[in-house]
């Protein structure tokens, strides 16, 4: 038994090895690539020119669409907010998507809006539209509310896609809070390319603790609570390493539901946002430029590093929970309806790297780090562990974990640095030594759990209830 | 690895017997340890640095928004001794020289007239184009591209061959900025530089260009006919936009063999272009083929019988859009609507003149 | 002395509005977004309204559906960067009285600035 549980733990050791150096370079290669991207789009940001945008006649006209259930409580400011972006050229269109609370009598009457008589075509198949609303106000001339039975945000979207009058379509959270030039940045990926484009991306911030005064950032403040604070830097590595390396590469495979622009016929011709996935999002780009390959057409998508949109994230251990929960799922029922593109060369990049990696390191990780614990009880049962090598492969994993945090950080220090006061820095390096103690193994027992529910076929989104944006810390 | 560091190693006394993967282990969390280190370390320096930095910036700016007021726009404000004065206090190291150009284009693009040129003065007498010209001749593509921002929004002029081998560049910014150079430091025919140019105009850069030609040039407008025939798509799509922009009435006939272009994007453009100088003739070249175009050009057409034409020309399409094509319909039905509305706005309008008369 | 009220976001612009302004002899109060506009324009009376069209929290184009409504006889000038035509022709329709674009010429605002409060 004993020289059979020593070859296990060879083979193990070897294994751990082979995966960590893999995960490592890989990690190594998107910094690298980060930075470059980061530098690059810098430097070139110091030539734009936003009296010329503003200006122009050549800007394509854009429609905002916001989906919102149960919004009520902040719905009036977050149109209002909206409708001052800064962009020559542009509709919102608010998706009530069967709210049970006020949102519709409080926006018909804030806005002076009224039922009008729209043509339209259901371009993709959606719940009843109940009606649609303008405003008789003429300041209120871009606002179109449309008001629909319940039938979940992809539906929302798909709907608003229908009814929008624009060929560029930015699908957002009602609730987020955009940059005032957030438009004016996320379309220039559009206008620079030869190869068509289909959509863009940009970065997502996390709001929470900031202080918000109608719907616009006042000051940027690091959140509070320990739990948003390591979301913080879930975010920096997720956007400033991550899709910032896979855009150099046009690889990116994800624009997050939050904030994206999109070529509104190639949306159309891919059938629009899949309602029978909670991944919606990451799903419907994959079959965009699936579709794309297969068609043979060159494109692009594009990714905007600025910090343009900003948001709320969990600041409870079950909401987040839920949230994770479902992000597993999303993924993973997005590899299964794509699995023809993992590994085949046909799909170029798309097939031969985005895949696998999601497929290896988003999907497969938590459930390989569960077994790797379930091993290490399995060996301790048996009294076989070897308390030394044990702690060693311990700390090389957690001095990793570290340095790739701090990494991410350097690159927020080093590209937009919103968190200016020394302080929050300390903060948060002391986050990123908590964070694979504390967070972590939450963060892959909800993962686990997602894939749990998902073979017993759950199909629900989760609630995500909100402490709302409105904030405790008033400046005037 | 460094020789300290193995010694240190032998300092645990059995080291050399520990198992390999203990061994490994222990370097990679050292390696770990060691880079986390120096970044910390860099980070804190970087930020420290910044937050100097960014207070000395801001004292520059704050001098810089009332030097600039005062000069431009107080009578009493004593202008020689005053701008002497700025140069010998406030221009000493590179980053007050970098605000205060930063600063003074920023004001320069906020105003125009009598101001504008006035801060064109000023940053000659300052003798900021010095520091300009040196970095133009910088060999990193972003300092170039900046420089030469700098010159065209100042209208500084420099020899042609320092700038020209610049149209051609690798970077788009370096490419965009050259051109937009030539542009704005020119006394007639500012878009010379199309004939030089070789790679495709993006749409951005398209932006800029206009945008230049309609704010920084004063010379007479050129005739944009003549960049018709250029090699390049992207420029005659740029040209056939323009020709309606500037209202270059003259140049219709020119126009006219686009619509029979073998790119779709030059036929719409050309449409676009027709239509927005109201040709009325228009419609009876592109209705007859409607049925062969693409839904692209089928939209701009019907768009261009919602600004030049009336119900009957709707009626001359209505069989030819398919049950498929909703997007269409769609359009067909506003269009018509709106026909009907004013019709019929016309008609109550007489049948009210009528009332009163007889009344 | 007359008050005019400028509703700009811009630090620049609005510096260079305050001096040229207060040296014609005018009594100048900013509001540097829409909803500090808002709050002026319910306290106070106003000879002119100087607003830009592209404003944080509230729009310039609400102000000024707001002003036609509450302030009908207040000129407005409007200062914006937009220069396309159907911008331009929405601000005229809501009854504003004179649109300048930006860049903009501070002696030709000043004038025309001028010319609205002679007229009132």
């Amino acid at each position: 038994m004993g020289s059979e549980v020593h070859q296990i733990t060879e083979i193990a050791s070897w294994l751990f090895l082979c995966y960590g150096s893999i995960i490592c370079s890989g990690y190594l290669f998107s910094a690298v690539f980060s930075l470059i991207e980061i530098r690059d789009y810098k430097r070139k940001n110091n030539f734009v020119d936003e009296t010329a945008m503003l200006q122009s006649l050549n800007l394509p006209a854009i429609s905002i669409l916001a989906p919102a259930y149960n919004e009520g409580l902040n719905i009036v400011e977050n149109v209002r907010s909206l409708l001052t972006i800064n962009y020559p050229s542009f509709e919102i269109v608010i998706i009530n998507d069967g709210s049970k609370d006020d949102s519709l009598s409080k926006l018909i009457e804030e806005y002076e809006l009224e039922k009008r008589d729209v043509l339209h075509h259901s371009f993709i198949p959606t719940k009843t539209i109940r009606g649609i609303y303008k405003s008789r106000n003429k300041a209120f001339k871009g606002l179109t509310l449309v008001d629909k039975e319940n039938g979940g945000k992809a539906d929302a979207l798909n709907t608003g896609i229908n009814i929008c009058k624009n060929s560029i379509i930015c699908c957002i959270d009602v609730d987020c809070i955009l940059e005032h030039d957030a438009m004016l940045k996320l379309i220039k990926p559009f206008l620079n390319n030869e190869k068509k484009v289909i959509a863009s991306g940009g970065v997502i911030r996390v709001a929470n603790s900031c202080v918000i005064e109608d719907g616009r950032i006042i000051e940027v403040r690091l959140p509070k609570k320990f739990i948003a604070r390591v979301q913080v830097l879930e975010y920096f590595r997720a956007f400033l390493m991550g899709r910032m390396a896979w855009s150099r590469v046009d690889g990116l495979l994800l624009i997050s539901g939050a904030f994206g622009m999109f070529d509104k016929p190639t949306v159309i011709e891919a059938g629009g946002y899949n309602t029978n996935t909670v991944g919606e999002d990451m799903e419907l780009l994959v079959r965009m430029r699936r579709m794309m390959r297969e068609k043979n057409v060159p494109y692009s998508v594009g990714f905007v590093p600025d910090p343009l949109c900003w948001t709320e994230v969990p600041q409870s251990w079950k909401i987040l929970h839920s949230q994770r929960n479902r992000w597993t799922r999303g993924t993973a029922e997005t590899l299964w309806i794509h699995k023809k593109m993992l590994f085949n060369p046909k799909y170029k990049i798309l097939g031969m790297l985005s895949t696998p990696f999601w497929f290896f390191f988003e999907w497969l990780a938590p459930i390989i780090e569960f077994l790797g614990v379930l091993f290490f009880l399995f060996l301790l049962i048996f009294n076989q562990i070897d308390l030394v090598i044990f702690s060693s492969f311990f700390l090389a994993v957690y001095s990793f974990a570290f340095l790739f945090s701090v990494t991410a950080l350097f690159f927020e220090e080093y590209s937009f640095q919103q968190y200016t006061k020394p302080k929050y820095i300390f903060r948060l390096i002391v986050s990123a030594l908590l964070e694979p103690l504390l967070y972590h193994p939450f963060i892959m027992w909800s993962a686990i759990m997602g894939n749990f529910d998902l073979i017993r076929g759950k199909k629900k989104w989760g609630v995500m209830t909100r402490a709302g944006l409105t904030n405790p810390v008033k400046k005037k | 690895m460094t020789p300290n560091l193995v010694l240190l190693f032998d300092g645990f006394s059995n080291f050399r017997d520990w198992a390999w993967i203990l061994k490994i282990n222990v370097i990679i969390i050292l390696f770990f340890l060691f880079l986390t280190l120096c970044l910390v370390t860099f980070i804190i320096g970087i930020r420290l640095y910044k937050n100097f930095r960014n207070s000395k910036k801001q004292q520059q700016q704050n001098l810089l928004i009332d030097f600039l007021n005062s000069y431009l726009f107080d009578e009493d404000f004593e202008i020689q001794k005053e701008v002497e004065n700025f140069k010998q206090n406030h221009l000493n190291t590179a980053l007050e020289i970098k605000v205060t150009i930063k600063e003074i284009l920023q004001f320069h693009k906020n105003l125009k007239g009598e101001s504008a040129k006035a801060l064109e003065e000023l940053f000659l007498q300052l003798q900021l184009d010095v520091f300009i010209l040196k970095d133009l001749d910088k060999n990193s593509w972003h300092h170039t591209a900046r420089a030469i921002y700098a010159l065209s929004e100042l209208a500084i002029v420099v020899p042609v061959h320092k700038i020209e081998p610049y149209l051609n560049d690798q970077r788009d910014e370096v490419r965009q900025q050259s051109q937009l150079y030539f542009l704005k430091t020119a006394t007639s025919n500012p878009l010379q530089f199309l004939e030089k140019t070789k790679r495709p105009l993006t749409t951005w850069q398209q932006i800029y260009i206009e945008n230049a030609l309609k704010n920084f040039y004063e010379g007479p407008t050129p005739d944009f006919a003549r960049w018709l025939d250029h090699e390049l798509v992207s420029v005659v799509e740029f040209s056939i936009r323009l020709i309606s922009r500037y209202n270059q009435f003259e140049n219709i006939p020119n126009l006219l063999p686009f619509l029979d272009h073998g790119k779709e994007s030059v036929k719409i453009e050309a449409i676009r272009s027709l239509r927005k100088l109201g040709y009325e003739e228009l419609l009876s070249l592109i209705i007859p083929g409607f049925e062969e175009q693409s839904v692209l050009i089928k939209k701009e057409i019907l768009k261009s019988i919602e600004q030049l034409g009336a119900s009957r020309d709707l009626q001359k399409i209505k069989p030819l859009i398919t049950a498929q094509q909703w997007e269409l319909k769609i359009k067909y039905a506003n269009i018509e609507r709106g026909f009907i509305q004013e019709e019929s706005g016309q008609i109550a309008m007489a049948i009210s003149l009528e009332n009163k008369l007889e009344i | 002395m007359k008050k005019i009220l400028v509703v700009e976001d811009n630090p620049m612009v609005i510096k260079s509005l305050e001096f040229k302004l207060t040296k014609d002899g005018h009594q100048v109060l900013i509001a540097r977004d829409g909803r500090e506009a808002m709050k002026f324009l319910k306290q106070d009376n106003f000879d002119l309204i100087l607003t830009d069209l592209m404003l944080p929290f509230v729009t310039g184009k609400e102000l000024i559906s707001y002003i036609k409504k509450n302030l009908p006889n207040t000129p407005i000038i409007v200062l914006s960067t937009s220069t396309q035509e159907n911008i331009i022709m929405d601000a005229f329709h809501m009854g504003v009285d004179d649109f300048i674009t930006k860049p903009f010429s501070p002696n030709e605002l000043s004038l025309r600035v001028k010319r609205f409060l002679n007229k009132v």
